[in-house]
């Protein structure tokens, strides 16, 4: 038992001298000299993501500001290192300094151009800048080198938002700068709660600037409704509000649709605005309403067994003077007793 | 001895309960009466909701300005008294004002209201019609949302009778439903009066000031059972006013639908019909028409029609489409075409009738049978508005050669209506056309019966076509591709 005591002393003195040591190594100065020694792309991220793991911590880097910051000025040409300029690019990103970010990540871009995240970064970072449409180039390129996570597309619905804010419209026939800068995005990748959006930030413009008979209000009504169509045929599951979107974009197009007798997403929009507006439990829908528009286009195009069988479904629902109006435009021989005979 | 004065205890406690109850006017809940006035309605999408879902119109009161008189005015007082809470019963009424009157969880300024319903009232009026707003303005919609009424400033124009007025117009059912009360007396004069002096009575009623006179007159005829007084009634509502025609519409429409079962009040409609209004007469005249087999009683109808009576005397000449006044001929003129009647094929046809009513006239050749020289036209016309069996008869009659021109204009995505589409693939499905355009056919109809609109009349068509065979609507596509193969393959009947 004496020969014993000495040796368990000595291994705690050695334990406590490597806990120290261990606890040495954790530190700034020492991560900073891994970070400077480390040789080759894997080492170099390594370091780097230790030193991440860091922000926000006692004694370490306070936000991801300070972490650039700090890059910034590691000696002997490391900070030039494309990986430690594309993580010094990410930390201002973080920490909303899209402007000090933007020229790092083009220049680890060139090193990779073929690298969606280095792009998606860099997207995010023009979009901080206010360079909303190259932002928007940027993100979708991501989206074409194969990168297409969470982020890209929160970026994406971003500088939609900001571009709005900043800037409605160009020229007197041109869409607004956001839907011009989405679509492109869309083009690559349809997403539909990206043309959901869409949908409404333009109606809600088409309503407050724009008049339906004025040459761009037409073009943005039929926009509107092509988006809103995307949405709600392309979503997995119904969305909520779906109905009354489809609802406002076919009221977009109703002088369009008068103007080009028929041939616009109008009757799509009132029969998406009819079925998404059902009720699951068998009540009335949610629009009675539409089945009189539904009704009258019907009746325009000549289908008048429908125009007729859908006047009366709006009237079993409740009265209406507008779909009693539409069966007077019918044909006499409707209605009565032979209706299943219908077209 | 003990369960005996247990039981006398219990009768005892029990005695003094009912006693209790009886006399202490605190154990039941005081009931507070509903106000006489205006009940607004206290959320805006509820509200608006409930009007489509119940058919009700919709009242909009601005009341804005509450310093200024007139708004003071009716918001105080006016909307607050029993006539006006009476009127709008049947609607469903926004106050609209931008202020809060919030104390002790109500709004003071309106009876039984919050605040932040009138203040959302004021929000949608104001983005509906425009930022320039005037206090006080009254503003009357359909179910549905169309402007029926509006009135700015307060000059005395709305009052109770106007609003029962548009509420006969806008909602008859709920005019007929809500017309007996406060109006037993004269409803109960009008039920045992005799038949000669009906008429003055009603004249004298739907001439004054009461918006829903004729649903009251209405309301009277329904209790009638005798058949001479019921053709009084009918005779009196002649007198209605404008906006009181739809009750009469309403009341009428099961004997213009079906005019052989009762044929003497169905004349009698027809005739107080025209007389009360000329619209709405035409309406009729037409309908009865076409469901009217012989000839004789189709030459009395438009004998009414053209003459406003059936005073002529029979053996008189028969009335033909050149007696009715310009306007109305080619009503008459689609009318008789569709019951038949030979009158429709003498009449000389101006050109502005069939370009002003091209989808009727198409409708009614189709009825008739096209030609088998029928233009390219005619028969996308009729493929377009023709129901199925008229479309069969149509298809046989047709030139085969110009059916599968149109079915190439599927095939090649021409066709521009998805109603179109379906009719010509049904029609294909008719022509033995399976090797040429099979895939197109089931390519246009399977997602055509799966349309949440398209999908009942795409079925009807198909039935048609298919007879017996036809699958359950929501049938497989499987199951439809089968029997629609098998009736290509068979070349149809």
């Amino acid at each position: 038992m004496r020969r014993l005591l000495p040796l368990a002393l000595v291994g705690l003195v050695l334990g406590a001298v490597f806990a120290v040591g261990a606890q040495a190594a954790d530190k700034l100065p020492d991560l900073r000299r891994k970070l400077l020694e480390a040789q080759g792309d894997a080492r170099v991220g390594a370091a780097l993501d230790k030193l991440t793991a860091t922000i926000g911590k006692k004694d370490f880097f306070a936000d991801a500001s300070a972490f650039g910051d700090w890059l910034g000025t590691l000696p002997d040409g490391r900070a030039e290192h494309p990986l430690v300029k594309m993580r010094r690019g990410w930390a201002y990103v973080s920490a909303k300094r899209g402007v000090d970010a933007v020229p790092l990540l083009r220049d680890a871009l060139k090193d990779n151009p073929g690298d969606g995240l280095r792009r998606a970064y860099l997207g995010e970072a023009l979009r901080q800048a206010k360079s909303y449409s190259e932002a928007a180039a940027m993100l979708t390129a991501a989206v074409e080198c194969g990168h297409h996570g969470k982020h890209v597309h929160e970026s994406l619905l971003k500088t939609i938002f900001d571009s709005r804010r900043e800037k409605l419209s160009g020229h007197a026939d041109d869409l607004p700068e956001y839907v011009m800068l989405a679509e492109a995005y869309l083009a690559v990748r349809s997403e539909p709660d990206i043309h959901f959006v869409l949908a409404q930030l333009l109606l809600e413009d088409f309503n407050t600037y724009e008049k339906p008979e004025r040459t761009r209000g037409k073009h943005w009504a039929r926009v509107a409704g092509k988006h809103t169509l995307k949405a709600l045929r392309t979503a997995p599951t119904p969305p909520a509000g779906g109905a009354q979107l489809a609802l406002d974009a076919a009221k977009a197009l109703t002088f369009l649709d008068k103007v080009e007798s028929g041939a616009t997403d109008r009757w799509d929009l009132l029969v998406q605005a009819h079925a998404q507006g059902q009720d699951p439990t068998g009540g009335p829908p949610k629009f009675p309403q539409v089945l009189v528009y539904l009704a009258e286009a019907a009746a325009r195009e000549g289908r008048f067994a429908l125009a007729h069988d859908l006047a009366q479904k709006r009237l079993e629902i409740s009265n209406s003077p507008r779909a009693r109006r539409v069966l007077d435009t019918l044909p006499p021989d409707l209605g009565g007793e032979d209706e299943e005979d219908g077209n | 001895m003990r369960w005996i004065a247990l039981l006398a205890a219990s009768a005892a406690l029990l005695t003094a309960a009912v006693a209790g109850a009886e006399e202490d006017p605190k154990s039941k809940p005081k009931r507070v009466p509903p106000p006489a006035g205006i009940w607004w309605e206290q959320e805006l999408k509820t509200g608006l909701a409930r009007a489509a879902r119940e058919g009700r119109p919709i009242l909009f009161c601005v009341n804005a300005l509450e310093t200024e008189s007139a708004n003071q005015q009716l918001g105080l007082t006016t909307y607050r008294t029993a006539p006006w809470g009476q009127a709008t019963r049947g609607y469903v009424p926004f106050v609209c004002n931008p202020e809060d009157h919030m104390t002790a969880g109500a709004c003071s300024r309106y009876e039984r209201h919050v605040c932040k319903g009138h203040q959302d009232a004021l929000t949608w009026f104001l983005k509906q019609f425009g930022e320039n707003l005037i206090s006080p303005q009254h503003v009357i919609l359909e179910p549905d949302g169309d402007v029926a009424w509006r009135k700015e400033y307060y000059t005395g124009v709305i009052t109770p009778a106007l609003l029962d007025g548009y509420l006969s117009a806008i909602a008859p059912q709920i005019a007929y439903s809500r017309a007996g009360i406060g109006r037993e007396k004269p409803m109960k004069q009008l039920k045992s009066m005799g038949l000669e002096t009906i008429d003055g009575f009603a004249k004298t009623w739907l001439a004054g000031s009461d918006g829903m006179a004729a649903a009251a007159l209405v309301n009277v005829l329904d209790d009638c059972y005798d058949p001479p007084r019921r053709l009084a009634l009918i005779a009196a509502l002649r007198h209605t006013h404008d906006l009181q025609v739809p009750v009469m519409r309403l009341a009428s429409e099961e004997r213009v639908l079906y005019p052989s079962d009762e044929p003497t009040e169905t004349a009698a409609w027809l005739k107080a019909l025209f007389l009360a209004d000329r619209k709405t007469g035409v309406w009729a005249a037409t309908r009865v028409l076409v469901r009217t087999e012989d000839e004789g009683t189709r030459s009395a109808i438009l004998r009414i029609w053209a003459a406003g009576d059936t005073t002529a005397e029979p053996g008189t000449a028969t009335p033909g489409i050149a007696d009715l006044p310009e306007r109305e001929r080619p009503f008459a003129y689609e009318a008789l075409l569709l019951a038949g009647d030979k009158r429709a094929r003498r009449a000389s046809v101006p050109e502005d009738w069939t370009t002003g009513r091209t989808r009727e006239i198409a409708r009614a050749r189709a009825k008739a049978g096209l030609t088998t020289n029928a233009s390219q036209v005619d028969l996308a016309a009729a493929l377009a508005a023709g129901r199925p069996g008229e479309m069969r008869a149509a298809l046989l009659a047709a030139s085969p050669a110009l059916v599968r021109k149109h079915a190439d204009a599927i095939v090649e995505g021409l066709a521009a209506w998805p109603a179109q589409r379906v009719r010509i693939a049904g029609a294909l499905a008719l022509l033995k056309t399976k090797d040429a355009h099979g895939a197109a056919v089931l390519g246009v109809l399977l997602p055509a019966l799966a349309d949440i609109v398209e999908g009942p009349s795409t079925h009807r068509a198909l039935k048609a076509i298919l007879g017996a065979a036809t699958p359950r609507p929501n049938a497989s596509a499987e199951a439809w591709r089968t029997a629609l193969g098998a009736e290509m393959k068979g070349g149809g009947k």
